[in-house]
């Protein structure tokens, strides 16, 4: 199905638009510079190179960008992004702890027809999202943002990052979620990658098995009482039965994606800011095209994804639609990108791993 | 309009796809193609039964028996429906119908 030959369009750019970030999150798998300020940085890409590589893009198929970081709003230049990719017909998603964001952005987002706008909460105490987030005050910053986005006709989404102390939180933010009348709640557990390993080592991640407890309980529960969509972010092998048949599952169309890093470096997603080795050139020298075209990296990433999976990845009878999850976490794990992703090789290796989804 | 799959025709199993069965059905899985199937328990009642000897008729009719409560006719459609679908899929191929 998927080898170097067959054509695969370059849907998506994550664009990583700052190293900065206002907040110090304690999992952040970027780990972005700590900056307080919303100044020029020289070191972030010329707004004429992403200009050509947006343009270029869109011969070989983009339709997304989704503007990320650090935080983007530190960057002084990110509406004249929006306006431009707007102006070329590109759908803009947005990944914010939302601090920055007031009532004149709100605007701008508006009248550019932004897709999504996805916000970080982890809880509904302010000391603990504080504790986590790394900065005093920003509970009620992200909470302000998040009232002007719901109030505006912004598809908006509540981002929860899961950690063992935070798992009773999971209903009082599907509540709020439902009651706000956002689009969606997502609830991403901690990675071990970035600084996120440090929640493994402590053992402050949520188990393995608990995962799974929390994903049958939100499908049998909480999908029912509240009106939100509710994203809980593990593998679709590790999925109910009930979900996987209707609703929408976690899916990283890593074959379809490409990233562009803040100093206009591209990657594989983000990795690359820890990961150099998976760079592939930068956008103020580089054709992205050619770069879609013949990178190595890329193209054996064609050849191998999803076929040559290893592990449970390679026997789940997912593996054509889940693509094994994340290929960046496998690769930061293992440096492999045919790995087996972490959870579902720890759910395999506790015998959680249902045998009716494993090739023989 | 001609119809796709004719009742006298025969279909069988695809070798080497993957049949797993959980709570409300089964999954099927061409690990060559890629593709991927959830089928309900009524949907692995009748993929059962392409066996290569029965004929689309022959397995309408066995459903018909057992389900009096619905239209033959809706049946019949639904039948062909779903097995279209599973021949689209490569999950069932159809076997060479003999010619009387």
């Amino acid at each position: 199905m998927n080898d170097k030959n067959e054509w695969h369009p370059l849907s998506s750019i994550y664009l990583y638009l700052t190293d900065r970030c206002n907040l110090k999150c304690r999992h952040c798998w970027i780990e972005p510079l700590y900056y307080e300020g919303r100044e020029d940085n020289n070191d972030e890409f010329d707004l004429k190179f992403l200009k050509k590589a947006i343009g270029d893009a869109k011969e070989i198929g983009l339709n997304c960008v989704k503007l990320t970081g650090g935080e983007p709003f530190l960057r002084k230049d990110i509406i004249d992004i929006i306006e431009y990719l707007h102006a070329q017909n590109i759908a803009v998603d947005i990944e914010t702890n939302g601090t920055l964001i007031n009532k004149e952005i709100v605007e701008v987002l508006e009248a550019n027809g932004v897709n999504q706008v996805s916000v970080s909460l982890d809880s509904m105490t302010a000391e603990q999202h504080e504790t986590f987030r790394g900065v005093k005050g920003c509970y009620h910053d992200a909470m302000r943002g998040l009232s002007l986005l719901a109030e505006s006709g912004i598809n908006t989404q509540i981002i929860m990052t899961l950690y063992k102390e935070n798992v009773s939180e999971i209903e009082r933010l599907v509540g709020f979620s439902s009651q706000m009348g956002v689009e969606s709640l997502k609830i991403n557990p901690v990675m071990p990658t970035g600084r996120g390993k440090k929640f493994f080592e402590n053992k402050n991640n949520v188990e393995f098995d608990d995962l799974i407890k929390i994903d049958r309980w939100i499908e049998e529960e909480l999908v029912s009482k509240y009106n939100v969509d509710i994203h809980f972010d593990i593998p679709i092998g590790l999925k109910s039965l009930k979900c996987i048949r209707t609703r929408q599952l976690f899916e990283c169309n890593i074959l379809n994606i490409i990233g562009i890093l803040s100093d206009g470096t591209i990657s594989l997603c983000g990795i690359g800011q820890t990961e150099t080795a998976l760079n592939m050139g930068n956008i103020a020298v580089d054709d992205i095209r050619e770069v879609w075209a013949n990178n190595p990296i890329l193209q054996k990433l064609r050849e191998d994804i999803p076929r040559n999976l290893e592990g449970i990845c390679g026997r789940c009878i997912f593996k054509f639609r889940c693509r094994g999850a994340c290929r960046a976490c496998a690769y930061g794990l293992t440096g492999s990108l045919n790995s087996p992703f972490f959870v579902c090789h720890e759910a395999y290796e506790k015998g959680l791993f249902l045998e009716s989804r494993m090739i023989n | 309009m001609e119809e796709y799959l004719k009742n006298i025709e025969r279909l069988s199993q695809k070798r080497d796809c993957i049949f797993r069965e959980e709570e409300d059905g089964a999954f099927l899985f061409d690990p060559e193609t890629g593709n991927l199937k959830f089928i309900n328990n009524m949907g692995v009642n009748i993929y059962q039964l392409c066996d290569g000897r029965m004929t689309i008729g022959d397995i309408t009719s066995l459903v018909i028996e057992n389900y009096k409560d619905i239209s033959s006719k809706q049946i019949e459609d639904d039948i062909k429906v779903f097995l279209k679908s599973l021949v689209e899929m490569e999950f069932l191929r159809r076997e060479e119908t003999q010619h009387e």
